[in-house]
């Protein structure tokens, strides 16, 4: 009796605090439906349909898929736009991150100071840093061309030549590798000292052992920060909507920027998140090619080759 | 025993609920009562008035309006990101009462039947007179026979110039009875001194499409038809005149070019180069005169140039009744306060622009004159601008076909297309995206 009292008390207490638990993650997962699930449905959903905004949803079926593909001369446009930069910027952002977590994970003095101000560009916000980015590409008092003209040389328009604009927000973005420098910083001081002890007793130089050595271990870490870069990245919206509007001739026209004019410019709220919803399945495809990959080339530990 | 000042997690959580339930009774909007007619009114009631600019261009209004009307509070919100928030709230059906509406955002929330037909009310009000309207003004927001606001204040754009550069050049000012683009170009190109960055006449950033209507209408044609169904850009006329343009600003010698412009302020800070004493001639709204009050130089005021008709931006906006509102009758009272002859002089004073009623602007002093102006201006070409004076043009499905006609115009003005070649496709394409209502 008494064994049986006590199981039901048990059992009410562990009841008790389940509802307790879930009364306390019921805030966030309230913020979660009403604010991000209950849209991903709704987008979903309005994908089918003609709605200007400020008059009734129609259903048009697939029309907006379709007309994507077919009519909008701009969205296949902008994914290339898009695509280029993600090239660039991913790549080179991880070149320089990297490169910037070996210098500073140097035993010197004050390495400290340079880590925060490396980092600090990390914690402005796309806007601030993109109004600060547009005044140095500025064509009278930008730093650059004032640069380039106390070299002699001329001006350039870094914003509003097709040629150079979406160089100039490649640089901007390389402004912002903060973060995956941390990480490749927190994966460098990690590696076991052994495999270096080893390799020195092979005699093996600087670069032999960064390439056999460093690169083999941190590639889960090169895989990660690649992947979040490449999903970052395609949806860049703040560079271009404050630094180009897109322009000049489309040159910076990204699929955020796209989807944006057509959801607030043009009103065109169904076709703007079918736009939303082909985004995130270019995403999620490509996420999934780079997990097949990885498999040729990220090394775990303890997985047998 | 319980600690009578510390809570049991259950009496914890029972708070934390009735809080909440509190918090989100809280966020739900109140019942407003449904005034009606004006006469039965027995209680205070609160309309809003949605505008993009501040508050402070009503203020005289508002108090002169609160003392008159006791019972009636008018709360003035000021609306950021305009172009995106008003539909949004139009969407949610929170539209405030009155809407102090851009012109063609008047039209198309009008057509979407977000706001009411106010006919009714201009002729139910006995001492309102349409006819003290410019006409243009009066006219515009009209779809279908049904009328979608009231216009208040409007600055047009004019032919600003530098009396220096003209008088250093031996140049003749414009005739403001007679001013056509061919005066302006020699003019231009007699002031031009491009060695020394000094140019005759002010550029505009590639692919600011709404400042390139205007020539337009001055060579006889427009974007538009006058229905707004269809895309006229690319008929002779307007071709014309945007081909016109796109060779003056590439030639070098008028304008500086989009190559030129780099190192004297960037494309985006052109309207600064008149103040910088850098141009002779900016055409631009009449907003821009508190800057040329304190510029080095003495300046004057002409009409813009015509080619084949006087035309030139009048750009204003239209207060409408949202037809969600619950007191449409009070939201009236409100409008025709501030769209009377002193509403709009209140505002215009604030704003140093005329007045969309001719009787506003016959009122002392004129709001577009600066008294510490010690000199000779042709003021009086401003209002005068508002008999010939078009409204930005009001389309359906506006913003989709700016983007259509702006990336038209971006090749034309950097001489990688010819007018004539590229606007009559770009505008079937216009004429599809317009006419898709």
């Amino acid at each position: 009796m008494a064994v049986a009292a006590s199981g039901r008390t048990m059992r009410k207490a562990k009841i008790q605090e389940t509802i307790t638990a879930y009364l306390f993650v019921a805030p966030w997962i309230i913020g979660f439906l009403v604010f991000t699930g209950g849209p991903i449905i709704f987008s979903f959903a309005l994908s089918f349909f003609r709605w200007k905004v400020i008059n009734t949803p129609r259903f048009i079926g697939f029309d907006h898929y379709v007309a994507m593909f077919t009519t909008d001369e701009l969205f296949l446009h902008s994914v290339g736009v898009t695509f280029k930069f993600v090239l660039y910027s991913v790549v080179l952002g991880n070149l320089i991150a990297l490169s910037l977590a070996l210098l500073l994970n140097q035993r010197i003095r004050g390495i400290g100071v340079w880590r925060t101000i490396f980092y600090l560009p990390a914690v402005v916000s796309g806007v601030a840093g993109s109004v600060l980015w547009a005044w140095m590409y500025s064509g009278e008092l930008g730093i650059f061309n004032n640069l380039l003209l106390a070299a002699g040389l001329e001006p350039q328009a870094w914003l509003w030549d097709e040629q150079l604009v979406l160089g100039s927000l490649v640089a901007k973005s390389l402004w912002n590798v903060g973060v995956p420098m941390v990480i490749y910083m927190a994966a460098l001081q990690g590696l076991p000292q052994d495999l270096y002890e080893a390799a020195d007793l092979d005699n093996a130089g600087e670069w032999t052992k960064f390439l056999n050595v460093t690169l083999p271990l941190i590639s889960p870490v090169i895989f990660f920060n690649v992947v979040m870069g490449i999903i970052t990245q395609i949806q860049t919206f703040a560079e271009p909507y404050v630094m180009t509007r897109g322009g000049p001739a489309n040159a910076t026209l990204f699929l955020g920027l796209h989807l944006y004019e057509n959801a607030f410019h043009f009103l065109k709220m169904g076709y703007a998140s079918a736009m939303a919803w082909i985004m995130f399945l270019l995403i999620f495809l490509l996420t999934v090619i780079q997990f097949g990959l990885a498999r040729r080339w990220v090394y775990y530990e303890g997985q047998s080759s | 025993m319980t600690n009578p000042r510390t809570l049991s997690r259950r009496t914890f959580l029972s708070l934390t609920g009735v809080a909440a339930a509190g918090a989100l009774a809280a966020c739900v909007l109140p019942e407003t009562t449904d005034s009606g007619d004006m006469g039965a009114m027995a209680e205070p009631v609160t309309i809003r008035y949605g505008r993009h600019d501040p508050a402070s261009g009503v203020t005289t209004t508002l108090d002169a309006f609160h003392e008159e009307n006791p019972m009636i509070t008018v709360e003035v919100e000021q609306i950021g990101e305009f172009h995106a928030k008003i539909p949004a709230l139009a969407a949610a059906g929170n539209l405030p009462d009155v809407v102090r509406s851009w012109e063609a955002m008047a039209l198309d929330l009008g057509r979407n039947n977000q706001f009411i037909d106010l006919q009714a009310h201009v002729d139910a009000q006995t001492d309102f007179d349409p006819d003290d309207f410019y006409p243009n003004w009066w006219n515009y927001p009209v779809v279908d026979g049904k009328r979608y606001g009231i216009s208040d204040a409007a600055a047009t754009h004019m032919t600003f110039y530098n009396r220096d550069l003209f008088d250093e050049n031996g140049v003749d000012y414009p005739d403001p009875a007679n001013f056509t683009w061919a005066d302006y170009e020699s003019m231009a190109r007699a002031i031009s001194d491009p060695d020394n960055r000094i140019w005759g006449s002010e550029t505009i950033p590639v692919g600011w499409h709404m400042w390139s209507v205007k020539l337009t209408w001055q060579n006889g044609g427009s974007f538009y038809s006058d229905d707004y169904l269809s895309c006229t850009i690319g008929d002779a006329p307007a071709a014309e005149a945007l081909q016109y343009w796109a060779d003056l600003l590439l030639d070098g010698n008028v304008m500086p070019s989009p190559s030129q412009i780099i190192g004297i302020g960037g494309s985006g800070a052109a309207a600064e180069l008149l103040g910088a004493g850098k141009i002779g001639m900016q055409r631009m709204g009449t907003w821009i005169t508190g800057g040329l009050v304190e510029a080095p130089f003495q300046f004057n005021i002409a009409p813009e140039p015509m080619s084949t008709q006087p035309s030139t931006i009048s750009h204003g906006a239209f207060n409408a009744i949202a037809s969600t509102s619950e007191h449409k009758d009070i939201a009236w009272t409100w409008i025709n306060a501030n769209c009377s002859t002193q509403g709009i002089y209140n505002y215009c004073s604030e704003a140093n622009f005329p007045g969309t009623r001719r009787s506003t602007n016959e009122i002392d002093p004129k709001p577009w004159v600066a008294p510490e102006v010690e000199y000779e201006v042709d003021w009086h070409t401003i209002p005068e601008s508002l008999e010939y004076a078009r409204i930005l043009p009001g389309p359906a499905n506006e913003g989709e076909s700016l983007k259509l006609i702006g990336d038209a115009l971006d090749l034309i003005y950097k001489g990688d297309a010819q007018a004539a070649d590229i606007l009559p496709e770009v505008a079937e394409k216009v004429t599809k995206v317009i006419s898709d209502i």
